[in-house]
């Protein structure tokens, strides 16, 4: 009786550890499951995020907010600039993306002065404060229309660049 | 032999019970993970939705149009928000989500700088036609979705000829020349005709400033009066009352803030001896945009189109 009680009682065990290893085997399996597929939807979340900053430099470049003519693409405006870099928050409840930043890279030695100061070359329209955050640029042209002594009105324009960043993950 | 019996019985209940709860188990996450594979898949459609609408921004362009297809029919929401620039909640949803008793709450994807004027309707194809909003000076892009067909009755040349050329199939015409509508399509009537869903009523006359009659007016439907001008007639025709209202009072703050900016410009210019004479109209228009309601929307657009004209013959143009 002893003997057979004994037995009885090892199937038991048995049985509970078969079940305890199935279980923490299934666990492992789900969680490297869960594991590969967060990373997945990381992934693509990453890949979307970056698809929306190059599309976001044409959509800005041609806003009329910023834009120097309707007809001309990727082309900026300074007056409009120096607007929005005297006045960063006018706009803060409104852009798709992280930061917008212009800066005039032509010619070469231009010294990098924050607007609105004298001469400046580097423009902050939008910046807000978030990390993880991803840029893409594109060269743009500058200008502004000014009145020549002769009395001829002409555009004054520089090489730039547009540099618009994302936020690269969800916090 | 008794005994054996029972140990047989014993371990095939183990097997049993552990098996059942081990299937329970498998099942229960399959379906779990299931809905999170198909959340995450509605989430990407949206945002691809969002990206897709990019390029479509008619630029400088009078108009462009683009196609979108779906796998399985679905309805595209873009939920409006007004106060301040305002925003959209864009989501999209099967047709099947959308029966059931319960249907899942769908992944929202804000979208602050898009104006999305859309038939709420389920179908696989949309199609997008993207037209400029000005008042005066160039505002912003507006995006009209639409699945439905819908039969103009009657249309002026300058609308059926721009809608011919961008080739929209959802848009059908009814008129001495064509008939080319669907027995079942709702009427867009443009004047007086028989069996109208919808009357759209212009009253631009002044041939200064008008390209035709139905350059603003009113569109009558089951909703009500809603009132339009310019290229907002599509958004009239396509969406309901509500999103549409929204879309207009987002608009209008937007085309108040951008003659912020150009006030801001002329002092710029003016410091630097590039005068302007626009200043203290377009301040008066900024005022306008500020505080009109939306059946005055036809009036703001008239001064919009005399400040247009003003600025024209500027040297150092504002715009």
């Amino acid at each position: 009786m002893v003997r057979l009680f004994k037995k009885a009682e090892m199937q038991i065990q048995q049985m509970a550890f078969m079940l305890l290893f199935v279980f923490i085997f299934f666990t492992i399996a789900g969680l490297f499951f869960v594991m590969f597929y967060s990373r997945d939807i990381k992934a693509g979340y990453e890949a979307s995020q970056i698809d929306l900053a190059i599309s976001s430099l044409e959509t800005i470049a041609n806003m009329p907010e910023l834009n120097c003519d309707s007809q001309k693409s990727f082309c900026l405006d300074e007056d409009k600039l120096l607007v929005f870099a005297s006045n960063a928050n006018r706009y803060k409840d409104f852009w798709p993306v992280s930061y917008i930043k212009v800066r005039k890279v032509y010619p070469l030695d231009l010294e990098q002065i924050r607007c609105p100061a004298a001469n400046c070359t580097y423009f902050e329209v939008y910046n807000s404060p978030q990390e993880s955050v991803i840029g893409r640029d594109t060269f743009v042209s500058i200008c502004k229309r000014v009145a020549k002594p002769s009395g001829v009105v002409d555009d004054e324009c520089y090489i730039g660049k547009l540099d618009v960043g994302v936020k690269l993950r969800r916090t | 032999m008794k005994t054996k019996k029972g140990d047989f019985n014993f371990v095939w209940l183990f097997a049993i019970i552990a098996g059942t709860a081990f299937l329970i188990l498998a099942v229960f996450f399959a379906i779990k993970m299931g809905g999170v594979f198909k959340t995450g898949g509605d989430a990407e459609i949206t945002k691809s939705v969002e990206i897709l609408a990019d390029p479509l921004q008619a630029g400088f362009a009078a108009g462009s149009t683009g196609k979108i297809t779906f796998a399985v029919k679905s309805q595209i929401n873009p939920s409006c928000y007004d106060g301040g620039f305002g925003y959209h909640m864009l989501s999209v949803i099967s047709e099947s989500d959308a029966l059931k008793n319960n249907p899942p709450t769908p992944i929202e994807i804000k979208i602050p700088n898009k104006y999305i004027f859309a038939q709420q309707e389920f179908g696989k194809e949309f199609y997008i036609l993207s037209k400029k909003f000005e008042m005066g000076f160039p505002v912003t892009d507006m995006l009209f979705i639409s699945t439905k067909e819908y039969c103009l009755v009657n249309p002026p040349e300058r609308i059926k000829e721009e809608l011919m050329g961008l080739n929209i199939k959802t848009m059908r015409f009814q008129d001495g020349e064509n008939d080319t509508c669907s027995a079942d399509s709702p009427r867009v009537c443009f004047g007086y005709a028989d069996s109208c869903n919808m009357t759209i009523s212009g009253n631009c006359y002044d041939s200064k400033y008008c390209l035709d009659e139905f350059e603003t007016g009113t569109v009558t439907k089951e909703e009500g009066v809603v009132y339009y001008a310019g290229d907002l007639l599509y958004g009239a025709i396509f969406s309901k009352k509500d999103l549409y209202d929204c879309n207009i009072n987002r608009l209008l703050y937007r085309t108040n803030q951008i003659a912020q900016v150009y006030l801001d410009k002329a002092d710029l210019m003016d410091a630097r001896g590039c005068n302007t004479d626009v200043h203290s109209n377009l301040a008066i228009f900024s005022q306008l945009a500020s505080s009109i309601s939306l059946t005055q929307l036809p009036e703001l657009f008239k001064q919009g189109k005399i400040l247009s004209k003003q600025e024209e013959v500027e040297e150092c143009g504002l715009w």
